[in-house]
């Protein structure tokens, strides 16, 4: 926070550095990664589904929501060790959760870095708020 | 029906959403919630798990390019979200503990209210390209809101502060809330923070706001899909969707005059949302 740089519009001379070029990369290729991931497995997850329920009606497929058995993580691997559709499909949705998560966690090793302690400590609570969210709220609410 | 055709349906009417939306500039996932419930009567929360994963899917799309393009503030769009993250954990847990309540009519009139709400809003964004007068606050200062980013439009480089955080920070924790409830972008609450009382530049505050709509939504989704309600068959294909008629409507039609777009999607919004009130009345 102490090094300036060329004086704003506003007559404000106290801005930290910007963050180095890399970490804008870095967060691009994640975040492209993550969907990218995300899309091949949505895409092979329903050609997948299609050939296992081809002609079935709405009702019969939507009867249960099979998607719940693999919030367990052993189930999940299993699943898509037996190329069970629901199971890729919902690694891709797992994936693009985590997408952001992965993004705020590249975010707050670059203000590590770059030593500027209040936002590390800012995307810190970020990232456990995402993470109580998804690992203990939701589970709590699903058992409420 | 057989559930091929329902799939194809969905990924056609995410398609229309998506391009409607972006060419609007409000988002498809707006109208996605509406959609699912009204025309293939998907469960409410169902809808808002679906809607979420593709808000989730659209603005990592856009949020990829902008980051890259250094128009987003990292440091603006991570302190804001201490607000917006809270605000959607809180909104999907009313979503769950409501529906489980047998609630679902107080929902359905809640989101037509808020997209009706969200029509005018819509008119309000972006009063400058570049604010002036701006007098950054003592949080702005200490954390450093501001910097500075090449401007092609205006050929020049352009220099920008943040002020008014803490109220900023009040209308994210409301953003939260409506996106977490609904599983929508709250691009609009966003765009009234950043834009409106952070004065931020226009393509910062876009920017900053698709950064901010990822996390958000990550943190809304994540209790809904923890919680079991997200059908992958139903999300799936709304996400692919979605995504795929954002992208062709910001690469197809760049040069476009969006107004007749605009008014045309406001106006099935705004049925939409009336068809929902109904419904919530027990009248539709």
């Amino acid at each position: 926070m102490s090094e300036k740089i060329t004086p704003g519009p506003y007559g404000f001379d106290h801005l930290p550095p910007p963050l180095p070029l890399r970490a804008y990369q870095n967060m691009a290729i994640v975040l492209r990664a993550g969907l990218g991931i995300t899309v091949t497995l949505f895409v092979a997850g329903l050609a997948l589904f299609f050939t296992e329920h081809f002609g079935e009606s709405l009702s019969t497929v939507f009867s249960s929501n099979t998607f719940l058995r693999y919030l367990n993580p052993g189930t999940l691997v299993s699943g898509l060790a037996h190329g069970d559709p629901a199971a890729v499909l919902s690694l891709g949705m797992f994936v693009l959760v985590a997408t952001p998560m992965a993004r705020v966690l590249t975010g707050m090793i670059y203000f590590h870095e770059h030593g500027e302690r209040d936002m590390t400590v800012v995307t810190l609570i970020v990232l456990t708020l995402l993470l109580v969210g998804a690992l203990l709220l939701g589970p709590f609410l699903a058992h409420l | 029906m057989d559930v091929l055709l329902v799939v194809l349906f969905l990924l056609l009417f995410a398609i229309g959403a998506g391009f409607l939306g972006s060419l609007a500039g409000l988002g498809g996932g707006v109208i996605l919630v509406p959609i699912l419930v009204v025309i293939f009567q998907v469960p409410f929360v169902l809808a808002v798990g679906a809607s979420a994963i593709s808000v989730l899917a659209t603005s990592t799309t856009a949020g990829s390019a902008y980051v890259h393009d250094h128009l987003t503030d990292l440091r603006i769009g991570m302190f804001l979200e201490i607000a917006t993250v809270p605000g959607a954990l809180i909104g999907a847990t009313l979503t769950i503990y409501l529906t489980k309540a047998g609630l679902v009519p107080i929902l359905l009139i809640a989101l037509g209210a808020v997209l009706l709400a969200t029509i005018p809003g819509s008119f309000l964004r972006h009063h400058a390209e570049v604010p002036e007068g701006v007098v950054p606050d003592r949080l702005s200062r200490r954390l450093g809101f501001g910097g500075s980013y090449q401007d092609k439009h205006l050929n020049r480089q352009v220099d920008y502060m943040g002020q008014s955080t803490k109220p900023a920070l009040g209308v994210m924790f409301s953003a939260g809330i409506v996106a977490g409830m609904f599983g929508i972008g709250s691009g609009v609450l966003k765009v009234l923070a950043l834009d409106g009382a952070m004065k931020l530049p226009m393509k910062i505050s876009t920017a900053t706001s698709n950064f901010m709509i990822g996390v958000t939504a990550a943190a809304g989704a994540g209790v809904l899909l923890a919680a079991g309600y997200m059908n992958p068959i139903l999300a799936a294909p709304v996400a692919l969707g979605t995504t795929l008629g954002a992208f062709a409507g910001s690469r197809i039609l760049p040069g476009l005059s969006n107004n007749m777009v605009r008014y045309v999607f406001l106006v099935l919004m705004a049925a939409l949302a009336v068809e929902l009130i109904l419904r919530g009345l027990g009248i539709g």
